[in-house]
């Protein structure tokens, strides 16, 4: 056993494990089961113990092979892997928040990322998430806690472009507010680069261009 | 076993782990367990369940304070008797054969290997999540085969854990418990370390 055989399917699979209240052995025989195809309940404990230690492998991932180029990712993407993060833990939607960054039928692709090298995926998910999070903080004049302590009345009353990313509607309502509420202009926008979108509405609200006279 | 004296009589009660059966064993643990009851109360209702007459804890002082009074009097004390009680210690050798009504039940087959599979070890844990006071004769229960039963029927464990219960040294269940428990300990901690 070894992680080149490991496909990102096997590993979400062996991932969802610890959710179904297993006990350890059965948790142990499950994963036994994905990563051998063989059933190890009727062999010795001793035997069964020296498989488990080989699992121990599991424990580091190594360094995967895909870079993932977060400069070319469109708005559009951008707010299908937030919507995905928010659907639960990444990993579980691991293949679907890759295929969000590529090109073609995002169906396919994401059914193609589950046949792929577990670790090269799981590397690419941990530069999506990172680079998604660093453009949350950076562009924080659009994503400011509408709770938080330091925003005075009147920074809450001029707060309409607060958008929060962990509502149920994530960034959709900043998709709204782009394209001015006019759903037929939403393709044109998901299409843009997230970095210019970005800009031009941090802008906008930074200069408060739009909603007021500079 | 063990002597409580007061000032008309003298009572034994067993109190060594070849003395006190497997039942005994869950028994006395139940009690220990039972965070609602006091020290002393805990050990009030042991000595009760071992055949003590119930109100001579009771009457018992604490303990002696004074030289004179530990030279003078013969009675027993409260940590007298839970100092005895509790002095004994537990073998480490498993004993691999348990006889009982002429049934031999195993846990090693003949050539000395254990006879525990993976498959002991899903039940050991399911029993670990049941009934915590019959935990452990259900664990032996499991352990020790019969090889002229079906060992994994509901039914047979539960009937060999009544026997084991009534009839079993704890000295023989002692080991084997402690060897699980600290399994599953280990399993859960390997377990939280891995993904």
């Amino acid at each position: 056993m070894e992680w080149d055989n490991i496909t990102l399917e096997d590993y979400i699979e062996l991932f969802n494990l610890r959710f179904d209240g297993l006990s350890p052995t059965e948790y142990n025989l499950e994963r036994l089961l994905i990563l051998t195809g063989e059933d190890y309940e009727n062999k010795s404990v001793d035997e069964f113990d020296a498989k488990v230690k080989e699992l121990d492998f599991l424990k580091i991932v190594p360094a995967g092979d895909i870079k993932v180029n977060t400069k070319k990712i469109k708005f559009g993407s951008f707010i299908d892997i937030a919507t995905y993060r928010n659907q639960g833990l990444p990993i579980t939607n691991a293949h679907k928040i890759y295929a969000s960054t590529l090109e073609g039928d995002r169906t396919q692709l994401a059914n193609d990322a589950l046949e792929m090298k577990a670790a090269d995926i799981i590397h690419a998910l941990n530069d999506i998430i990172v680079w998604q999070d660093d453009i949350v903080e950076k562009y924080g004049v659009i994503f400011d806690d509408p709770d938080d302590e330091d925003l005075t009345e009147e920074d809450l009353e001029e707060a309409e472009e607060i958008i929060n990313p962990a509502s149920k509607w994530g960034f959709l309502p900043l998709l709204h507010k782009l394209a001015k509420g006019d759903v037929t202009k939403a393709d044109e926008i998901t299409e843009m680069n997230t970095g210019l979108v970005l800009n031009w509405l941090a802008m906008e609200i930074d200069l408060k261009i739009g909603s007021k006279e500079i | 076993m063990i002597e409580i004296r007061t000032k008309d009589e003298t009572f034994e009660i067993k109190s060594t782990p070849e003395e006190l059966t497997l039942g005994d064993f869950e028994q006395i643990q139940r009690h220990l367990n039972n965070n609602s009851l006091t020290a002393i109360e805990k050990y009030e209702n042991i000595m009760q369940y071992l055949g003590l007459p119930k109100g001579i804890v009771e009457q018992m002082v604490f303990e002696f304070t004074s030289e004179a009074d530990k030279d003078k009097r013969k009675e027993t004390t409260f940590m007298q008797m839970v100092k005895e009680f509790n002095s004994h210690t537990t073998s480490s050798e498993f004993q691999s054969t348990f006889e009982h009504d002429g049934v031999v039940y195993t846990s090693t087959n003949s050539n000395g290997d254990t006879k525990l599979i993976t498959k002991d070890l899903k039940l050991i844990e399911k029993a670990s999540k049941g009934n915590p006071i019959h935990a452990p004769s259900t664990y032996l229960a499991i352990i020790f085969k019969d090889e002229n039963i079906d060992n994994y029927s509901p039914l047979m464990i539960e009937k060999k854990a009544k026997i084991f219960r009534k009839n079993m040294p704890s000295s023989i269940a002692l080991p084997y418990i402690m060897l699980i428990g600290q399994r599953i300990l280990k399993q859960l901690e390997d377990i939280n370390g891995v993904g």
